[in-house]
This record gives C-alpha cells, sequence and structure tokens, in this order.
C-alpha cells in the first residue's frame, strides 16, 4: 500500500513541485516568466489529456505491468529533465514525464485494493497520497531548489520511481473488460473547481514569498509546509463524515482560506499560517469526498480514477488560465502604484531638492536594474544619503509602499480563487444522493 | 445534528471568521496609499533661501498641472523626470495634446504663485512679476528646464 500511495503522491506532487524552481529555471534557460510557466502548464495539460486512456491501457493490459512501464517513462522523463539541454527539451521531457506519471498513477489504483484489502480504503489512500502529494509538492521543491539545485528536483524522483519499481506488487491478472459505468460528471467538475482554486494556494502563495516578499526558496519551502501538514492531521483527525459534507465542508474551508489571502494585513509569513491551515483541512477533506463520490461503487475503479485525475489537472490548467492575467494585470498596476507612492514620499519628504532628485534616480535605477525574479534591493540607494536627517523612516516608508503593492498584487488573484471554491459547493449540492 | 451537519456548520463559522478577522485587521485597506487631490490646496512648509521657495512653486505648479489635467501629482512628476520619452507616452496614454499640456501648466504655474504669496513665501511686488514672466514666458522652454531639473 505505501509503495502505491508513494507512486501515487510523487506523480501528483510533480504537478506543483517545480513552483519553487522556476526562477531559477529561468535564468538557467534565460526565458521569459510567462514562457517559464508553460513547465507547470504542460505537466498538468498532458495529465489532464492522458489520464483516461493510461486507464483503459491498465485494463487492457496487467495493471502491475502498466504501472512499472509508467515508472520506466516517468523516472527516465525525470531524469531527462534534470539533464535537459535546452528549454524546449525540457518541455518535451515533462510531457513525456506526465505521460509515464498518469499510466503509473492509474494502474496503481487498480492494484490498491488487492493491496488495501478493500476497495473504500483503496480509494481513500489513492486520494489521501494525491492531495498530499500536490500539497507537498512546493515545499519539496523549494527545499531541493535551495539545498541543491532545480535539477535535484527532478534527479530525486529517479531513485524513488526505481525503489518503487521493484517493490510493486507482481501480478500479471488482466481485469476484465466490462462495460465501464458512466463518470461522475458532478464530482468531477467539483473536483476540477477545486484544483482550480488550489492553483492559487499552491502557486501564488510561493510567488508571494519569494518574488514578492523576498524569502529564500528554503524559508517559502518551510512556510508552506502548513499546508501538507494541515491536510494529513484532517485526514488522521476529522472523523468519517458523509462525503458530500465533506466536500462541501472542504470547498468553503478552501474559499474561507483563499478569501483571507485575499485580505492579509501585512506582509508578514506568519499571516498566511491560519489561511494554510485552513486550506490544508479544506483539500484533505473536499478531495477526499470528492475522489469518494467519483470512485466508490464505481467500475471499473482505474478509468473512474483516470477521469478524477483527469479532472483535477484540467482544473489546475483552467486556474493558470483564469488567475495568470488577472495576476500580471494586478501586478503591473500595483507596480505603478508604488512608484507613485514613492515618488510622493520622496516628494514630501525633509531631503534637499538636489538629494531629493538624487535619490529618485537612484531608486529608479534600483527598481530597473533588478532582476525580474526577485523583489528589487534599495538600499544602495539610499546609502549616500545615510546621515541625512530622516531618511531611515523615509526608506521604511518606501518599503512599506512596496511590500503594500506587492501584497496587494496577489489580492484579486486569492479572491477569485476563493470564488471558484464556493462555485464547486454548486455540482456538490445538485448531485443526487446515492442509494 | 448530525456530525457532518455539525462538520459543515464549522467549517462554514470558520470560512466567515478568517477572513472577517483579516478584514478587521486591515486587510481591506493594506495597498499602497492613494495620491492625494491634486486639486486641493498646496500647504507650503516655511521656506527659507530662494532654493527653497523655487522648489516649492515647482512642486505647487507641478500639483496645478495635474489638477487640470485630471491625473495625480506623481505622475505628472515622474513623466517630467523621465529620460526615456516618458512624457510622449504620458500624453499619448491621457491623450494630452501639447497646447492642452502648455495651458494647464500656465494655469498650474499661476496657481503656484498664489500659493507662494497666500503663504508669504514671496511679496506681492514678486508675485506680479512671476504672473508676468508665467504670461510671457513660452511654456515649453519652461516644462524643459522642469524636465532638466528634475531628470
Amino acid at each position: 500500500v505505501a509503495t502505491l500511495g508513494l507512486v501515487v503522491g510523487m506523480v501528483l506532487a510533480d504537478s506543483s513541485v517545480v513552483i519553487l524552481a522556476l526562477p531559477d529555471i529561468l535564468d538557467r534557460f534565460n526565458v521569459a516568466i510567462d514562457t517559464v510557466a508553460w513547465v507547470l502548464t504542460i505537466f498538468n495539460l498532458t495529465m489532464a489529456i492522458a489520464a483516461v486512456p493510461a486507464a483503459y491501457l491498465s485494463r487492457r493490459m496487467p495493471p502491475a505491468l502498466v504501472c512499472r512501464a509508467g515508472l520506466v517513462v516517468f523516472g527516465l522523463a525525470s531524469l531527462g529533465c534534470a539533464l535537459a539541454p535546452g528549454f524546449d527539451w525540457l518541455l518535451a521531457f515533462r510531457v513525456v514525464q506526465a505521460i509515464g506519471g498518469a499510466a503509473a498513477a492509474c494502474a496503481a489504483l487498480e492494484l490498491l485494493p488487492a493491496a488495501a484489502g478493500s476497495e473504500l480504503r483503496a480509494i481513500a489512500v489513492w486520494a489521501a497520497a494525491g492531495a498530499i502529494g500536490a500539497a507537498a509538492g512546493p515545499a519539496i521543491g523549494g527545499a531541493l531548489t535551495q539545498a541543491i539545485s532545480w535539477s535535484a528536483v527532478f534527479l530525486v524522483q529517479v531513485p524513488l520511481a526505481a525503489v518503487a519499481f521493484v517493490l510493486i506488487p507482481r501480478s500479471s491478472v488482466v481485469v476484465e473488460a466490462a462495460k465501464p459505468d458512466r463518470p461522475v460528471v458532478s464530482a468531477n467538475v467539483a473536483l476540477a473547481l477545486v484544483s482550480a482554486a488550489l492553483t492559487a494556494a499552491l502557486f501564488l502563495i510561493v510567488l508571494l514569498l519569494i518574488n514578492g516578499w523576498g524569502h529564500t526558496p528554503l524559508q517559502a519551502a518551510a512556510i508552506v509546509t502548513v499546508m501538507p501538514v494541515s491536510a494529513f492531521a484532517a485526514y488522521r483527525v476529522v472523523p468519517n463524515l458523509a462525503p458530500r459534507a465533506g466536500a462541501i465542508a472542504g470547498a468553503v474551508l478552501i474559499a474561507g482560506g483563499l478569501a483571507a489571502l485575499g485580505l492579509l494585513p501585512g506582509a508578514n509569513w506568519a499571516w498566511l499560517i491560519a489561511p494554510q491551515v485552513a486550506i490544508g483541512a479544506g483539500l484533505a477533506l473536499a478531495v477526499g469526498a470528492l475522489t469518494h463520490e467519483a470512485l466508490a461503487g464505481r467500475a471499473p475503479l482505474a478509468i473512474h480514477g483516470g477521469w478524477s485525475m483527469a479532472a483535477r489537472h484540467a482544473g489546475v490548467c483552467v486556474g493558470l488560465l483564469i488567475l495568470t492575467p488577472i495576476f500580471t494585470h494586478d501586478l503591473r498596476h500595483q507596480q505603478k502604484a508604488a512608484e507613485f507612492a514613492g515618488a510622493r514620499l520622496v516628494i514630501n519628504s525633509s531631503l534637499s531638492f538636489t538629494q531629493k532628485l538624487q535619490l529618485g534616480d537612484a531608486l529608479l535605477h534600483q527598481i530597473t536594474s533588478g532582476t525580474v525574479t526577485h523583489p528589487p534591493d534599495l538600499r544602495p540607494a539610499f546609502r549616500p544619503f545615510a546621515s541625512a536627517p530622516g531618511i531611515a523612516p523615509l526608506e521604511d516608508a518606501i518599503q512599506d509602499e512596496i511590500e503594500k503593492a506587492v501584497t496587494h498584487a496577489f489580492s484579486r488573484s486569492f479572491l477569485v480563487a476563493a470564488l471558484l471554491a464556493l462555485l464547486a459547493t454548486v455540482p456538490i449540492a445538485l448531485q443526487p444522493r446515492r442509494a | 445534528m448530525s456530525r457532518s451537519a455539525a462538520a459543515v456548520v464549522v467549517a462554514v463559522v470558520l470560512a466567515l471568521a478568517l477572513p472577517a478577522t483579516y478584514a478587521l485587521a486591515g486587510g481591506t485597506s493594506y495597498e499602497p496609499s492613494g495620491s492625494p487631490n491634486p486639486c486641493r490646496a498646496r500647504h507650503w512648509p516655511e521656506t527659507h533661501g530662494t532654493s527653497q521657495v523655487i522648489q516649492q512653486l515647482t512642486l505647487s505648479a507641478i500639483a496645478g498641472t495635474a489638477c487640470n489635467l485630471g491625473v495625480s501629482e506623481e505622475e505628472l512628476t515622474l513623466a517630467f523626470a523621465s529620460k526615456s520619452g516618458g512624457l510622449g507616452e504620458f500624453q499619448r496614454k491621457h491623450h494630452i495634446s501639447n497646447s492642452e499640456l502648455d495651458s494647464a501648466a500656465r494655469a498650474g504655474i499661476n496657481r503656484a504663485i498664489d500659493e507662494g504669496e497666500h503663504s508669504n513665501a514671496i511679496n506681492g511686488f514678486e508675485a506680479t512679476v512671476l504672473r508676468l514672466a508665467a504670461g510671457a514666458a513660452p511654456i515649453d522652454k519652461l516644462i524643459q528646464y522642469v524636465r532638466q531639473t528634475l531628470g
């Protein structure tokens, strides 16, 4: 069970594991910000497309064989990602990685009932591994990026895939090719909406921490660990709820957490803790319950698992599609707002006219010469004026305005994501009750 | 109430309480401070020497011009200070012709002289001379001067 859980967790973590490595990948391949985002998007898009065909494959052939083959493809593609000579190669290997991962994860679901003892337990393990894997992805990726390098995020998956390959239960049984039940549309739509909302939590929080507030990937990884820990705790602590209640409670908690992130009262990591606790717990409840609704009592399990995996990754793509333009627009708008606020503070300061002009020029130089992946360091601009009266409060005030602008740039995206999570309660509520 | 219903109620309460707490802690207003209305009369601090008077006159004139053009003082300052065609970009963005900029700047300078006179930084004679100069001087040259000074 642990090996199969590892397979699912590792594959689904890959949809988010690379987020903290993106700035380093951007530097390594010298590509634009919106181009580097394809490292994330292409994986999720391929998973969304490949999940159902991969599930059918694991019904046609022995699932253990499909799982092993998927792991080999996944492992080799991970190695290819780590050693990619160019950005196009990296994207190509991400596509192959997603295809292998989809095959391995769907076949793992076919193998789980025998290993776990019951179909319901198999579904619970599959859902939990996927949810915790996705939530833990950014933290693991961040730690590896800072401790070693961005390529370590991919390299570490090679031995993991190899270990899973060896430990997969040996079985050559081909499951009967009965006519599959129809997929549960409402649960899968809700799963897609929840995943779209979680895109903000998984991706934007780390962007805010690193690119906005200037934390290191390791610090960011430590801060976003709260979410998987909360998800894990919710799995252990929250009693078994009726799936519909669990799904609604989860979606509402995710919405509440995201709404709080949209209303951050300060640029301090401590404000991110409570929303992450709510989102982590909501993720565990909603994804667990919705996966149960999508899979329980449906045959064959792998195909319905394929549909739910496709829904989750399609949701991530939809989330990226909706939130990216909102975020980039707001970021541009807030950059201007920060510039104006900074200009106003310098104009109204007690510095002499000449000092104001020199400082303004130096600040502008620091802002324009900074890298796009890190917040500008304004301290060098203030150094020549260190002895001027009132310079320290002016520096603090400008820094404060920049932090406000950066934080506010994320607000609308988090609030829209909260709406997506709330929207997920509609298909859940409309879902017909099971006998 | 069943365990499941209780869980939903608890989730709803938490989901409302969390953003409400953040909003009460200042989350709704945590954003860069907005630009003050440039049309509001500018308070001049006590000035010592000609350079401080020129500084206040320049700032008041920029505020007055911004007021007449319907833009913020900071945006206009940054446009004037820009070394890379920022003023032209500013004019295109706000659809401001050269003659509109010209008359707005002239009115802004007159407002600055009024404010200087009211704050006793300049006397009546100086104000009259400056008004005559502002009425006759080529504004494009003055703008060029301000741009050179700021940039």
